[in-house]
């Protein structure tokens, strides 16, 4: 009985292990395609001008066709930005502002893209926390912990980020997700009460059948 | 002569051993088997006070680092218990057997096996391959001997 009821543990334990990792796998995805280093400009690829190894001539951007099938030039701004960030993309900037009204401020921002592209955005700063947030990501300024579910940016969504006719990227606040938090508040409870079980029951087979009883 | 006995409803979660009139803890088994052939094996494996595990003949051995406990049961608990007793000195021949404090009489054989289930502690035992575990053993039965000489089996708890 004893062993059957430490399985049943054991296996909630898997099925909890799995679905917290479930629930962070986005999150971990985005956070090894985007960020890593600290400091605003990641760069990404080689600097141009730079000189290979082995080679005996010198390399150049001119004299030669242009190559068609990685051109930055040819991604469209979401999806230069979506690899900025990690954002959410939204279809119009009403999307966000209907639900959390005009922004206080908007300022134009200079940033370099995934591709290494310079990107114009315009940064919705609505303050509180959320703001906070958006400017780290989008500074590059932001920490594992906040994959954790200790941090509270972990309960925040990514910056929204909407294309602009002009190329421009408006990019919004991170907002609360209350899903998120309602999933691992019950992950979290299900953890401590499993493990609130096993010492209970392993405490009550040690203390003996009971107080009533001499044997043990 | 030492004093033995056993306070039960029949299940083990409710059962307290004495020896000479105090409460054990610690017990993982009991076996007697007594008939009136002579055969006398009154076992008892407990768990010290040291915490090692010692088996030993109740009536002639010494009970050394036997775990003494604060009683169980009130005095109305009790009533709701049959309590076996055994007073003896180590053989048939001067032995004697009471049940809620009524020596009885014609006894052909009396046998008592109680153990408790094995516990295993620490994390290894959440991993565990024993998928069968331990049972619990819990039996106790006196055959008397009839007036007209047949014999009959009965339940003490």
């Amino acid at each position: 009985m004893k062993t059957k009821i430490n399985l049943l543990n054991l296996w909630a334990l898997i099925i909890l292990t799995t679905a917290t990792l479930l629930l962070l796998s986005p999150d971990i995805a985005e956070a090894r395609g985007s960020f890593g280093g600290r400091g605003f400009g990641r760069s990404f690829g080689r600097s141009f001008g730079g000189r290979s190894f082995g080679r005996s001539a010198p390399r150049s951007s001119f004299g030669r066709t242009r190559s068609m099938t990685s051109n930055p030039m040819r991604m469209s701004p979401s999806q230069r930005a979506a690899s900025s960030f990690g954002g959410r993309s939204l279809g119009s900037s009403r999307d966000y502002t209907a639900k959390y009204g005009i922004p206080r401020k908007a300022q134009p921002f200079t940033g370099t893209n995934a591709s290494g592209m310079r990107q114009n955005y315009i940064i919705n700063n609505y303050g509180g926390y959320g703001n906070g947030l958006m400017m780290g990501y989008m500074m590059g300024h932001t920490s594992w912990m906040w994959m954790m579910p200790f941090h509270p940016a972990f309960y925040y969504s990514r910056p929204y980020y909407v294309d602009n006719p002009d190329g421009t990227v408006s990019v919004y606040p991170p907002t609360f997700d209350f899903g998120r938090l309602f999933f691992t508040v019950l992950i979290v409870g299900a953890i401590v009460y499993i493990i609130y079980v096993i010492i209970r029951n392993k405490r009550r087979m040690s203390r003996g059948y009971s107080s009533q009883s001499s044997f043990s | 002569m030492a004093t033995f006995a056993i306070e039960s409803n029949g299940r083990i979660e409710k059962t307290v051993v004495y020896f000479n009139g105090q409460q054990l803890g610690g017990i993982k088994e009991i076996f007697l088997n007594l008939d009136e052939e002579g055969t006398f094996d009154g076992i008892l494996q407990y768990e010290g006070t040291d915490k090692q595990i010692r088996t030993k003949q109740i009536f002639s051995e010494y009970l050394e680092n036997l775990k003494i406990v604060e009683p169980s049961f009130t005095e109305e608990e009790a009533t709701e218990l049959q309590q076996l007793k055994i007073d003896s000195e180590g053989d048939i021949e001067d032995t004697i057997v009471t049940i809620n404090d009524e020596e009885l009489e014609g006894i052909v054989s009396l046998f008592v096996h109680i153990k408790s289930a094995e516990n295993k502690n620490g994390i290894s035992s959440l991993f565990s391959k024993n998928k069968i575990p331990d049972h619990v053993e819990f039996k106790a039965e006196i055959t008397f001997r009839n007036e007209d000489d047949t014999t009959e089996t009965e339940e003490i708890f």
